[in-house]
């Protein structure tokens, strides 16, 4: 089990290795040759990922635990566990960060020093988030992502930037500060933080007080992981912090980051409360609103990437949605959809980035018939729309059934025909979008604008080929899933 | 060599296989040889006159079977001869040899001359096969096949106005769609195809519904009502050789022979019964209602076929009484139809030929240009009228004795029909050849010789003078003993019937000194003038009903296709938009929104867990 210690530590070990480095060396060679050292990083976890999940499929494990230097055995020395799940949490961070820092390679001229260093930050807190096993490091890994969040987004120091980060940090510190204490109700009852003894020692020998304050904790803490998470009603922060910041870091908080601090936080109190009613209806309450109330909002949205963003929280609700089933097909599909998300939505922001670069603005009401100027673009933006709108065969379709299949199992037929329904609005927003952006006619100061090149092609390529090979291996991974017993 | 033909025909099989193939082939030669008037004349007449020896060798065998396959898992066409089927394919043979000959005079320098005679032997190896067949698909095969050269006949003068033909189509169209649902459900009914194997099912439950839908399909096809609107609308825009062909001959043939085989073999049907009356009161309709509008039209086509179509009326009543006379009646008025609207629709084409018109206010005394064509048009008038000694005498006759059985008000109708038919006739016959009117100049001289196509026309009036009528054929053929006269009582009734005809005419001339405004006092009468004037706008034509219904249906889906149209494009888009707007507007970019929200989901969450817990 030595190689999975190697790829456990290495998710953290070699982010904090490329600060390190980053900081040693020559600041001119580094911001030359920034994108080499954070790729690498981010293709290295990609394929730690890989191989980490193909060791522990080999030797039919579930789960590993491990501890950073040293043996997991001494007490006081962290735990970290790697599961199935986290690893695909894992790949989905290292590919979204891959193409964070193929977009920034366009988009950032200054602080590329300070982005590395932000960016393996990071990094560093989302992996530490999805494989730690108590709830305290976790809600230390959740800060560092905030934090590294917040200097990102106003790195730049533009106005709207500036204003973005501020409303994200308060509303965010807000949400540390519910999670916080959450964790000290919870931590008052058990006497521990770890999962284990949460799962084990939670509601049982209660009197009253220490039963509501244990609900207390699942409400603030369910409060805390939305706010995180961009869910409706706690979501008015996100597009603001989305649209404000440079596409390469929008790519980040909407591509994964919101996943990480938001849902994988619901994930996990999902593992711990999932068998309360209570708590699952909330989720199912939160993620229908959320579905409907993010694509309403997205449809009447001029901003590229403001659409894209609200699009963001109404997918979180769909994920919400199947976690609130409690069952494994749920979870399947939550996770999944984290996957298919995480794909398609790093494409819409790398569309972003290529529209921006080329036309200089993202207003969707001054393009127009960019279809025949921006081919690839236009393309990948049209295979991630449908990906996203849940239309066979991409990735985002499978995702969606499986989470319309566990709602419908689980008894929930209403929410599964409203999901079903809130696709249709999906469809029209983005219609929409692409209307605007890609058909009709051109307008004159945009006649001269070609397809982007380089590192952004490259990524928009890279990811619609994703989108559409994962739709069309799918099958393939639910016979996987199913013969592993996950489904 | 003589050995040899006689061999063949000796052998059934071969015959009928010849009599479906042999039509096509020719009218493929005809279609190739169009051009050439004197080879076009030979091949008709030669396949004409084969055939018809060929349906004589058929009708000289006994009842006999045969299995022609024609595709691979046993689909396969089940042809029988039997006596009726023999009288209606001699019957059907002799027509066609006239009408050959006619169509290929008239169509002399026509363009579509070729074409016609190719859709014609098609129809008519179409006629020969559903006469055969004794399998109730085979039947609907060849039914459905008329249904194509029908169309496109329809089609060769009106490309460019295809109204007439597409109302034809829709009208016979919806009868087919009748006899193929009245042919399903007798199969399911009786567990068979096969017509020889089915006998007397009763009519009630699938039964009945099977009995209306064949017998209106079949009806349908002859151009009773309600399917007939489409036969005066055809003699306006189609050539003369199609009315003489279709609704004068090869359609009544076929939707006779399959109304009497439904009513003798199919079904057990009872004279008398709720369903023979219904049947007889859309016969009694048809008649006096066709009849009566034979007095208001001009046009010499369009006053035969409303005539054709009255006919009918007379046939329909007596099958529909089931009763032996009726049915015999029946079946001697289908024989005297064919001949004397064949013969009157060729006279018509005669007329409009030399003359270039077909308008009765236009001509008049024609006695001394045409006289032939005269003398065979009276004894067409006679004949239709039913006067004694001419071939409708013994079919009304029957007919009258039919109705008064079953009740007096059909016998009524049917005399009405024939005071009404009578006048009719002495208003064309009279405004024709008798009355001199100032001769409009633009009637044209007699300048084209129209001996040839008067040859068929003296044979059908030969024919119709009462020659075979008492020789039992039709007894025979449907395999009953010979019946007894006509009542001396009811021909007195008749006769003041056709004399009342006189008299009126002989007043209403008088009365308005005009052959053509002879019945005006009848038509101008009070209450009768609206019905006229609605029938006139074609307020009871059933096809205008159709379309109307069509047209309202459409309407329906047209405006609930609008409402769907705003829902999807106006009302779900626009209360999207507004509750996004308002979203939106709520999502201002203040700070203490956010909170409020923030405490809002809050509250949600934990009235959640009050609520659940």
């Amino acid at each position: 089990m030595n190689y999975l210690n190697y790829a456990g530590e290495a998710f953290l070990l070699i982010p904090l290795s490329a600060i390190f480095l980053n900081n040693i060396c020559n600041k001119r060679f580094i911001e030359k040759h920034f994108h080499i050292l954070t790729g690498a990083v981010a293709l290295l976890q990609m394929i730690a990922a890989v191989f980490a999940f193909y060791i522990m499929d080999a030797n039919q494990m579930l789960n590993f635990d491990f501890s950073v230097f040293g043996s997991s055995k001494i007490t006081g020395i962290e735990l970290f566990d790697i599961n199935p799940v986290s690893l695909v949490f894992l790949f989905c961070i290292g590919m979204v960060a891959f193409v964070s820092v193929m977009i920034s390679i366009r988009t950032i001229d200054v602080k590329k020093g300070s982005y590395v260093n932000l960016l393996m930050t990071l990094l560093i807190g989302m992996n530490g988030m999805v494989m730690v096993s108590d709830l305290f490091s976790l809600y230390v890994f959740l800060d560092v992502i905030g934090i590294s969040s917040f200097v990102m987004i106003a790195m730049f120091r533009s106005r709207k930037g500036l204003e973005g980060s501020i409303k994200y940090l308060i509303i965010s510190e807000i949400a540390s500060i519910f999670i916080l204490m959450g964790l000290s109700f919870i931590s008052m009852k058990t006497g521990s933080l770890s999962f284990k003894d949460i799962g084990r020692n939670l509601l049982t020998n209660t009197f009253e007080l220490q039963t509501i304050l244990i609900y207390a904790a699942i409400i603030l803490m369910i409060a805390g992981f939305s706010i995180k998470a961009g869910i409706v009603p706690f979501h008015s922060w996100l597009p603001d912090a989305h649209q404000s910041a440079d596409t390469s870091i929008s790519v980040l908080l909407s591509g994964i980051v919101i996943k990480i601090a938001g849902i994988y936080g619901i994930y996990v109190l999902t593992n711990i409360f999932g068998g309360i009613k209570a708590y699952q209806v909330s989720l199912a309450g939160l993620g229908i609103i959320s579905v409907v109330v993010g694509a309403l909002l997205a449809a009447c949205q001029s901003h590229f990437k403001r659409i894209v963003a609200y699009s963001s929280v109404s997918q979180m609700g769909y994920i919400l949605l199947g976690l609130s089933t409690g069952s494994t097909l749920g979870i399947v599909g939550a996770v999944a959809h984290v996957f298919s998300h995480a794909a398609f939505k790093s494409t819409l922001f790398t569309n972003a980035a290529a529209i921006h670069e080329q036309t200089g603005t993202l207003e969707i009401d001054e393009m127009g018939g960019l279809q025949s100027r921006m081919p690839v673009t236009a393309f990948s933006s049209t295979i991630a729309f449908l990906s996203t709108a849940g239309i066979p065969p991409f990735a985002g379709f499978w995702s969606k059934l499986l989470i319309v299949m566990a709602l419908w199992g689980s008894g929930n037929q209403i929410l599964a025909g409203f999901a079903l329904c809130a696709s249709i609005l999906t469809s029209a927003y983005f219609l929409r979008l692409q209307k605007k952006v890609f058909f009709g006619k051109t307008p004159e100061h945009l006649s001269s604008v070609t397809e982007v090149t380089g590192s952004i092609k490259f990524a928009e390529i890279l990811l619609t080929a994703v989108t559409c090979i994962v739709g069309v291996l799918f099958p393939l991974i639910i016979i996987f899933l199913h013969s592993r017993g996950l489904i | 060599m003589f050995n040899s033909i006689g061999e063949f025909l000796c052998h059934g099989a071969n015959l009928i296989i010849f009599m479906v193939a042999l039509p096509a082939i020719c009218g493929i030669l005809l279609w190739l040889f169009q051009k050439q008037y004197i080879v076009k004349l030979v091949i008709a007449i030669l396949s004409s006159v084969t055939n018809l020896i060929f349906a004589l060798g058929l009708s000289l065998h006994n009842e006999f079977f045969t299995r022609v396959p024609y595709a691979p898992f046993e689909f396969e066409f089940l042809f029988r001869v039997y006596d009726l089927c023999a009288l209606f394919i001699v019957i059907a043979a002799v027509v066609f040899v006239l009408i050959t000959l006619y169509t290929v005079i008239y169509s002399k320098k026509k363009h579509y001359g070729g074409l016609y005679l190719l859709y014609l032997y098609i129809s008519f190896a179409m006629v020969n096969g559903a006469l055969l067949s004794d399998s109730l698909g085979s039947m609907l095969f060849f039914w459905e096949g008329l249904l194509f050269p029908l169309f496109g006949i329809l089609l060769i003068k009106n490309n460019n106005n295809p109204k007439t033909a597409v109302k034809t189509l829709t009208l016979v169209g919806l009868s087919d769609l009748l006899l193929m649902l009245g042919i399903i459900i007798t199969s399911h009914t009786a567990g068979t195809q096969n017509l020889s194997e089915i006998e007397n099912l009763a009519i009630s439950g699938n039964g009945m519904l099977g009995f209306i839908c064949i017998m209106l399909g079949a009806l349908g096809m002859s151009g009773c009502m309600p399917f007939h609107s489409w036969i005066p609308n055809a003699s306006d825009d189609s050539p003369t050789v199609f009315m003489v062909a279709f609704p004068g001959a090869l359609q009544v043939i076929l939707g006779v022979y399959l109304a009497l085989r439904t009513v003798l073999d199919i079904y057990g049907f009872v004279p008398g019964s709720g369903i023979s009356i219904i049947i007889m009161a859309l016969g009694s309709v048809t008649l006096v209602f066709a009849a009566a509008m034979m007095l208001i039209q001009n046009d010499i086509k369009r006053l035969i076929s409303y005539c054709a179509i009255s006919q009918l009326g007379f046939l329909v009543m007596g099958i529909g009484s089931g009763l032996t006379d009726g049915i015999v009646g029946g079946l001697h008025s289908l024989i005297d139809y064919v001949f004397y609207i064949t013969g009157l629709f060729m006279i018509s084409g005669i007329i409009e030929k030399q003359f270039g018109t077909k308008d009765l206010r236009q001509l008049s005394g024609l006695l001394k240009r045409i006289p032939a064509t005269m003398v065979c048009f009276i004894i067409f008038l006679l004949s239709v009228v039913g006067f004694p000694g001419f071939n409708g005498f013994l079919s009304k006759e029957l007919i009258f004795n039919a109705s008064l059985k079953t009740n007096v008000i059909f016998y009524i109708c049917a005399l009405l029909g024939t005071f009404l038919t009578a006048l009719s006739f002495l208003r064309m016959g009279m405004s024709l050849f008798f009355e001199k009117k100032n001769a409009p100049s633009e009637i044209k001289k007699e300048s084209k010789s129209s001996v040839g196509m008067l040859i068929p026309v003296v044979i059908l009036s030969s024919l119709c003078i009462g020659i075979y009528s008492q020789n039992g054929l039709v007894e025979y053929a449907l395999g009953i003993g010979k019946i007894a006269g006509v009542t001396f009582a009811l021909i007195v009734l008749f006769a003041a019937a056709v004399l009342l005809a006189v008299f009126d005419y002989i007043y209403g001339y008088k009365k308005s000194g005009n052959a053509l405004n002879c019945a005006n006092h009848i038509i101008y009468a009070p209450g009768i003038k609206r019905v006229y004037k609605s029938a006139e706008k074609g307020y009871f034509d059933p096809y205008n009903w159709l379309i109307a219904l069509v047209g309202g249906f459409s309407d329906i889906c047209v405006r609930m296709e609008h409402g769907v149209s705003w829902v999807y494009d106006k009302a779900v888009p626009g209360m999207v938009n507004k509750v996004g707007l308002a979203l939106h507007r709520f999502d201002n970019g203040r700070l203490s929104r956010y909170l409020y929200l923030v405490i809002g989901g809050l509250v949600f969450i934990t009235f959640v867990f009050i609520i659940i817990k």
